[in-house]
């Protein structure tokens, strides 16, 4: 499991996360306002040049649109039983330019990056215990546990064929589970023990 | 907050993830794959509570924002969140954090027929609540037409219901947490 960041050297990669964040929600708003197709697929191109400028390979910007392959294919369908295929096509090119713009901001930053500056944006819930330290905590712990969990429910699952059991089954997830929560409780303990302060 | 619920909410993150990675239910014919993900949020919110279910999808939401591409099918980064299925992913935490307030105030009287109820309400009814306004905005259409479209999920929601109910209840009489 790779993060989206794909490395390499342009002014996009080099600008600081911030601000590309920031013009990405203020493009993507605008992008709501664009009222005639062939401005939304001027804006549409303009975005996919920037993956040019970004130095990105070609089939960046195919797997980035991806997941809107299967959206089009039911938009159309909803809109050509309804009403005209101008505004069918209207949606589907904002949809294609919105998600291009965002993954291109997800492409040119790397995850501790990005990671840093959502979990400061969080800060108006300190009060709840969102901390920068228990965020990053959490965080590194949930990409711990993925292979971790993902070992246990296979051997949970061999457990239930060796007795006899036909297939995988999802209901494994409660042995799992009560299995994960006493590991996680003792782990929770150790790094208590181990003086990771908890200010709230 | 202590440190074991931080590392209790990092594994119920870590468990929505790992459910994303497994396709259980195939629907029409072995057409539509049906991800287990959004079991996810229905176990938080019923072994964990509301706040720290919540928090568990929140985490999740945030990681999959910063670039990690753990959704069902292989899906990450910002994009996620300005397609038809944004609605959806918003759900999860707010869904977590209803089944969670119900589990709490029923904890001593629970059932796994209660404990179903509070899933249909919390896992399908306000997912579907934020999900499919989400697509019709995304797709410009009524949110009637929507709706019609996403009964084809609802058989498959209503197996995911079952199994996070059994496992709910198997969890509470294991080790129960609330």
């Amino acid at each position: 499991m790779l993060p989206l960041y794909y490395h390499a050297n342009s002014p996009i990669h080099l600008t600081p996360a911030p601000y590309k964040l920031v013009l990405c929600l203020g493009l993507s708003a605008a992008l709501v306002f664009i009222p005639s197709v062939w401005g939304m697929a001027t804006a549409t191109l303009a975005i996919a040049a920037l993956y040019a400028v970004a130095r990105l390979p070609l089939r960046t910007v195919l797997a980035a649109l991806r997941p809107v392959v299967i959206a089009t294919v039911i938009i159309f369908a909803l809109h050509a039983a309804f009403s005209d295929w101008h505004s069918a096509v209207l949606i589907v090119l904002r949809l294609m330019a919105l998600v291009l713009l965002s993954t291109l901001v997800s492409l040119t930053t790397p995850f501790s990056d990005m990671l840093d500056v959502l979990s400061r944006a969080a800060r108006p819930f300190a009060r709840f215990g969102v901390s920068p330290p228990n965020v990053a905590l959490a965080v590194a712990l949930t990409i711990r546990f993925i292979p971790t969990l993902l070992h246990d429910m296979q051997e949970i699952q061999r457990a239930r064929m060796a007795r006899g059991g036909k297939r995988a089954s999802l209901f494994a997830l409660g042995p799992l589970i009560v299995k994960i929560l006493s590991m996680t409780n003792a782990l929770g303990n150790a790094i208590a023990a181990r003086g990771f302060e908890n200010r709230k | 907050m202590r440190t074991q619920d931080i590392a209790y909410i990092a594994l119920f993150g870590a468990l929505t993830a790992v459910l994303g990675l497994i396709p259980t239910v195939y629907l029409a014919g072995g057409q539509v794959p049906i991800s287990a993900q959004s079991l996810g949020p229905m176990l938080a919110g019923s072994v964990l509570g509301a706040r720290r279910g919540a928090a568990s999808q929140l985490l999740l939401l945030l990681i999959v924002a910063s670039g990690l591409p753990i959704l069902a099918g292989g899906r990450g980064g910002l994009g996620v969140f300005v397609g038809p299925t944004a609605g959806f992913l918003i759900a999860f935490p707010i869904a977590a954090f209803v089944i969670g307030l119900f589990a709490e105030r029923l904890w001593q009287r629970l059932t796994f027929v209660k404990l179903l109820a509070i899933n249909i309400v919390g896992g399908i009814i306000v997912v579907y609540a934020f999900g499919i306004p989400g697509w019709a905005f995304a797709a410009g259409k009524p949110v009637t037409d929507v709706a019609w479209l996403c009964a084809v999920f609802l058989p498959g929601d209503a197996i995911k219901v079952a199994i996070a109910s059994a496992v709910g209840m198997f969890v509470k009489r294991g080790y129960p947490l609330i």
